[in-house]
């Protein structure tokens, strides 16, 4: 079969110049975006680091004095971090353990070609889209402690009960978790029903003639074929859930007192409400280390 | 799987359901399925309210500009990242990577002061500026995993034609990467019509999009569910009618492997 000479991997002598400009001519393609990123990615996280270091406040004219890790010691090594990073925590783990399991079952329901299998997936795909904020409000008022549809469920069941899922902490921080599962189970069902439909049907027909039966078909098959997929999704969930703000904004506003209040609400108090922007960037710092091993996972799983 | 479906829709479709109701019967308990008496007052309502229209105007054109700034430049990104080996493609990686996994409000906080001192604060120019940065690692991602999947071998040829690297971009890769870009700009659509904490954080009074509105509705005392629910279904209808046109190009866009967290 002939090659071309020009592309075909054949070391001429103006290979490495043809080569330069080819990685120029890229440097050019991208170079709007790396400015983008730039602007709003890299110099942001510079100045966040600096101001983090200084007593800067919207409340206090005059430049900001250096005051070393003063903001640190103040708001970062405390009790309250302390609290949002366990709620932010909370909220990860538990998510993840709702929404892996009840994904998965849908997975493997749609993968059997029922009847109407793509109206499932189009409402699946409605509450994985839908704004954040309309959802939360929307879950606000579901869970009325007063003429919530939550309230009246329950007392279909139980005349006397009158729940209040916003006024407890464990009530609230569930109601949270349930929302965000709402939302987030359609996007891991699709991800994994992409899995198992990737596994190669001549896979099962063999092991079926070596007389597997089904748990050992999944469990030899299906589950290491789905291991990368399954991956992907958990490290994007747990990102997904470590960011939250606006279901926490608008479902509970970080209440009853803190007991909500994750980082992404602690740092947009402190700056946002009390402008204190020194502060807020250092637990805005706080929370970039913290993302690290999501970052690294994140670069490992989807190969950047 | 029914009761999935149930599940998914019902909570919609209880809050369109209220929206319709007048203001005593959505505050009555316990609360009827469907209106007693449609009434539309909590629609034209908002549609005759000021703060109403600027908030839809500024969330409309805040997606429109969005969309077509990632578009133009995560496509040739893309391109160069896949095709050319480019100079400064492993910071844009990287860069692409963090915005992935850093929260926003990182971000977001030092962009507060810097964009209030360079005038900027509370401008849709700073929405645009700042959403485009932040969907285009998505974007990027997107089509980055179609370009690797198309053969290169059509584009050598042009290039042995003696083609430009751009003339190759335009008018080969370009059309063939269609499907591709359709889906990316559902998703940097739908995506720019979410956002929430970028406007809450750089918008004000003038620069609100939709989604700031409505968060409102929750900081007053006693909240106005009739009017609550009404603002939130017409929030949701753009996003609705979007994913019931465009299911396939947004499951092939979620598969692709790349996904916003």
């Amino acid at each position: 079969m002939p090659t071309s000479p020009v592309v075909g991997g054949v070391r001429s002598p103006h290979r490495s110049p043809i080569r330069r400009r080819r990685r120029l001519s890229g440097l050019a393609f991208l170079s709007p975006a790396l400015g983008i990123l730039i602007i709003v990615i890299a110099l942001p996280m510079a100045i966040g680091l600096y101001q983090s270091l200084t007593n800067m406040a919207l409340t206090r004219p005059g430049a900001p004095d250096f005051i070393g890790s003063t903001n640190y010691e103040n708001r970062v090594f405390t009790a309250s971090f302390g609290r949002a990073a366990g709620v932010t925590a909370s909220i990860m783990v538990l998510s993840l353990i709702v929404q892996l399991p009840i994904g998965y079952y849908l997975a493997l329901c749609l993968s059997r070609r029922i009847p109407a299998s793509s109206v499932f997936r189009t409402i699946l795909t409605i509450p994985m889209m839908l704004t954040p904020v309309a959802v939360g409000l929307m879950w606000r008022f579901l869970a009325d402690p007063d003429l919530g549809v939550i309230r009246w469920i329950v007392s279909l069941v139980d005349s006397s009960a009158h729940p209040n899922l916003l006024a407890s902490s464990s009530g609230a921080l569930l109601l949270i978790v349930a929302v965000s599962s709402w939302s987030h189970i359609p996007f891991v069902t699709l991800m994994l029903l992409a899995g198992l439909l990737a596994v190669p049907d001549e896979l099962y027909e063999a092991a079926a003639v070596d007389g597997a039966n089904s748990w050992q078909r999944r469990w030899h098959i299906t589950l290491p074929s789905l291991a990368p997929v399954l991956l992907i999704v958990c490290v994007l969930r747990l990102a997904g859930d470590y960011r939250m703000f606006d279901l926490v904004y608008t479902v509970t506003n970080g209440g009853p007192g803190s007991s909500t209040r994750n980082l992404s609400m602690l740092a947009y108090m402190e700056g946002l409400q009390y402008y204190q922007i020194g502060r807020a960037c250092a637990i805005a710092m706080a929370m970039a280390l913290l993302a690290l091993p999501a970052f690294f996972a994140y670069r490992k799983v989807a190969r950047l | 799987m029914s009761v999935a479906a149930v599940i998914s829709l019902a909570p919609v479709l209880w809050t369109v359901s209220t929206s319709f109701k007048n203001q005593l019967e959505a505050q009555q308990y316990p609360p009827s399925l469907l209106p007693q008496r449609v009434k539309l007052s909590n629609y034209t309502d908002l549609f005759t309210d000021s703060d109403f229209h600027a908030a839809a105007l500024t969330s409309i054109i805040v997606t429109i500009c969005v969309t077509a700034l990632v578009l133009l430049i995560a496509f040739p990104c893309a391109y160069a990242l896949v095709r050319l080996n480019a100079y400064g493609s492993k910071l844009v990686l990287l860069l692409i990577a963090l915005a992935q996994t850093v929260p926003a409000i990182v971000v977001l906080i030092p962009l507060y002061s810097t964009v209030a001192k360079l005038h900027l604060y509370d401008t849709r120019t700073a929405l645009v500026l700042v959403y485009t940065g932040l969907l285009i690692p998505f974007s990027t991602l997107v089509l980055m995993g179609f370009i690797r999947s198309v053969p290169v071998e059509i584009e050598d040829a042009a290039l042995v034609d003696g083609c430009g690297r751009l003339k190759v971009l335009l008018w080969i890769v370009l059309p063939m990467a269609r499907p591709a870009l359709a889906t990316a700009a559902v998703f940097t659509a739908i995506y720019s019509w979410n956002e929430f904490l970028i406007a809450a954080v750089l918008g004000g009074e003038r620069a609100r999009p939709l989604t700031v509105l409505i968060s409102h509705f929750v900081s007053q005392k006693t909240i106005l569910w009739g009017p609550m629910t009404a603002a939130v279904s017409l929030v949701l209808l753009p996003v609705v009618v979007a994913v019931i046109l465009l299911q396939r190009q947004l499951v092939a866009g979620l598969t692709a492997g790349a996904t916003k967290g």
